[in-house]
């Protein structure tokens, strides 16, 4: 496994540490930004990397991330390892929150235990893209939909791949810290409303649905 | 359970009916002679029944589960092991070994139309019964049964409340016991020194007890064995409100499963949670050292044993069993666990050796060598007295026999 990690961050970069690499974007710009880098770097990146892995500023791999990776790195499909999502006190210092993607670890989430499912990817419960190892093979064939702005991109896409039936096996380790707006915060709730239903009813669960741009927001 | 008191046995057929007959006296002894010579054959081909008592559980408990694998080993051993049950009918679906079934069976009572109705089941005098400690009531209903050979099988069931006030296990005729580990042994023998006290050993078959290869089969769940129910939802939930963050982690209650569920249950949990101190024999952290997962427990009985043998002290012991003591430990697992590659334990290798069936089976077979040659010298001195005219006809009974010695 050949990971490179691609760090999303507001402020510009410059790129010479070797298997990161930079790219300066917002929050709401993400899956275009990383569309348009995938596009242009495809085929180089396929020469020298096995998996992606997008990180957002503020979120770093743990120390021994290679370590504990390494037992589950022959899965097949996108890793899904477990998040340690921190946030800002009053004092301005780190405090630990919630674990994140451990939904797959519950009882009664999805039908296998310990992978994701559509059904458990449609309820959208603690998933976050960020840290997940995703091969090449996938980025490529499913590439991010910009319409989905905010973070709402991961979860259409998570969504779309479950759907055509990839596999995305869970990784009972925490692999990542760090702080990120999941909340998005700055995003107006009707919005995220919008968008949150958008994305869930295009690759929702229920048979014969019909996969039009039409419930795609405007 | 009922015995039934008025069918005689063959050996006072043998012995009380036949002698009271109008037999030329000779003949008597002769005829005696010959039967006596029957039982020495059966002694020799090991031919003679021995049967182990097992209570009618029908859910799986580690009682039912020692007492199989007991006569199997037996049996596997050239010995005539018989199970003997309550019912018509018992049979444990939970232990869902092959080998159960090839087990054969005796029972001391048939229901018919909602009637307990006694078989026709005899013992003979080269017969040996087994009864597990616990079960007193049982020995006292073999009191009776005269002159079988009667052993208690002591697997620490039930603490030590076996008998009632003023009786041993010796006053039902249970005067040998055959102990599962040292503890049992010395928590007894400082009740009842009088009895004859023999050491066996718990064990585990290795080929059931496989650790999962691939540590990425092992998933974010702690197998809970909790003998009471009410502790085990206690922690559950003062677990689940105290830790929100850990809720990925699963419980899984370690009750009431077959003997494969059981192990394929543990050995895919990260964490094994014990706390019994009831517990007749220190099998549980056994298991789980065999299957190489964590195990935390209260310290029970005979797991001196165990302490001094886990020389890299991988079986650790809870200071307090109090549930929020309990829950924290875990807690604390949990969060080594997300954090670390690996927490399986390392070394199964010495309770694979020190607990092999080949061990158990010889230290077994060595106990019951040591009975069958005390019943051979039962009849070579009944063989004696009956050559010499020391038992008349008169004074013959049951009881006396058993006494000659």
């Amino acid at each position: 496994m050949k990971i490179l990690r691609i760090i999303l961050t507001p402020e510009k970069i410059e790129n010479i540490v070797e298997d990161v690499y930079y790219i300066q974007t917002q929050l709401q710009n993400e899956a275009a930004s990383l569309n348009k880098f995938f596009k242009e770097n495809i085929n180089i990146l396929k020469g020298k990397y096995t998996h992606i892995q997008i990180l957002k500023a503020g979120i770093e791999t743990v120390d021994n991330f290679l370590e504990l990776l390494l037992p589950y790195s022959d899965k097949k499909g996108v890793l899904i390892p477990i998040l340690q999502y921190n946030e800002l006190d009053e004092e301005g210092k780190e405090q630990f929150v919630v674990f994140m993607n451990t939904t797959v670890w519950k009882q009664g989430y999805t039908e296998e235990y310990g992978e994701m499912d559509l059904a458990l990817a449609n309820l959208q419960l603690d998933f976050t893209l960020y840290g997940c190892l995703i091969p090449l093979e996938i980025i490529e064939k499913y590439p991010f939909k910009e319409k989905f702005e905010y973070l709402f991109y991961q979860f259409e896409w998570l969504n779309r791949i479950m759907f055509f039936g990839e596999s995305a096996p869970g990784i009972p380790k925490v692999l990542l810290k760090g702080i990120f707006d999941y909340r998005m915060k700055d995003v107006p709730n009707d919005k995220k409303v919008k968008l949150f239903y958008a994305a869930q009813k295009l690759f929702s669960n229920v048979e014969d649905i019909d996969i039009t741009d039409d419930v795609l927001p405007k | 359970m009922k015995i039934n008191k008025k069918k005689k046995s063959i050996f006072e057929e043998v012995f009380v009916n036949k002698t009271k007959t109008e037999w030329d006296p000779e003949k008597q002894k002769e005829y005696k002679l010959q039967k006596i010579e029957s039982f020495f054959e059966e002694l020799a081909d090991k031919s003679n029944r021995i049967f182990f008592y097992c209570p009618d559980i029908p859910f799986a408990v580690g009682t039912v589960k020692i007492i199989y694998e007991t006569v199997y080993m037996l049996r596997n051993s050239g010995y005539n092991a018989i199970l003997l049950h309550e019912i018509k009918g018992y049979n444990p679906e939970w232990l869902t070994v092959e080998w159960k079934k090839e087990l054969p069976k005796e029972f001391l009572s048939e229901k018919k139309k909602n009637k307990y109705t006694t078989p026709e089941l005899k013992f003979k005098p080269t017969d040996t019964i087994v009864v597990p400690d616990g079960f007193w009531t049982v020995m006292k209903a073999f009191e009776k049964v005269k002159p079988v050979q009667k052993v208690v099988y002591a697997l620490g069931y039930a603490g030590l409340s076996t008998t009632e006030p003023g009786f041993n296990w010796g006053s039902f005729g249970f005067n040998t016991v055959i102990c599962l580990n040292q503890t049992i042994m010395e928590d007894y023998k400082s009740l009842w020194p009088e009895l004859t006290y023999k050491t066996v050993t718990h064990w585990l078959d290795k080929d059931l007890y496989q650790p999962v290869e691939d540590i990425t089969d092992i998933y974010p769940a702690i197998a809970l064995n909790v003998r009471d129910k009410k502790k085990a939802i206690e922690i559950i939930n003062i677990f689940t409100s105290r830790y929100p963050f850990l809720s990925m982690f699963q419980f899984k209650i370690l009750k009431k499963l077959s003997l494969e569920d059981y192990i394929n249950v543990l050995k895919h949990c990260c964490l094994h949670v014990l706390i019994d101190e009831d517990l007749g024999a220190p099998l549980p952290p056994l298991e789980s050292v065999a299957l190489k997962i964590p195990i935390l427990t209260v310290f029970g009985r005979g797991y001196e044993t165990i302490a001094v043998q886990d020389e890299k002290q991988q079986v650790k012991f809870l200071d307090d069993k109090d549930s929020f003591v309990v829950a924290e430990q875990i807690a604390e697992f949990c969060l080594g666990y997300l954090s670390n590659p690996t927490l399986r334990l390392e070394d199964n290798q010495w309770v694979l050796d020190l607990y092999s069936k080949e061990k158990a089976q010889g230290l077994l077979l060595e106990v019951f060598d040591y009975l069958q040659e005390e019943k051979i010298k039962t009849f070579v001195a009944i063989k004696n007295a009956v050559e010499e005219g020391k038992i008349k006809e008169d004074n013959l009974t049951p009881e006396k026999i058993e006494n000659i010695n």
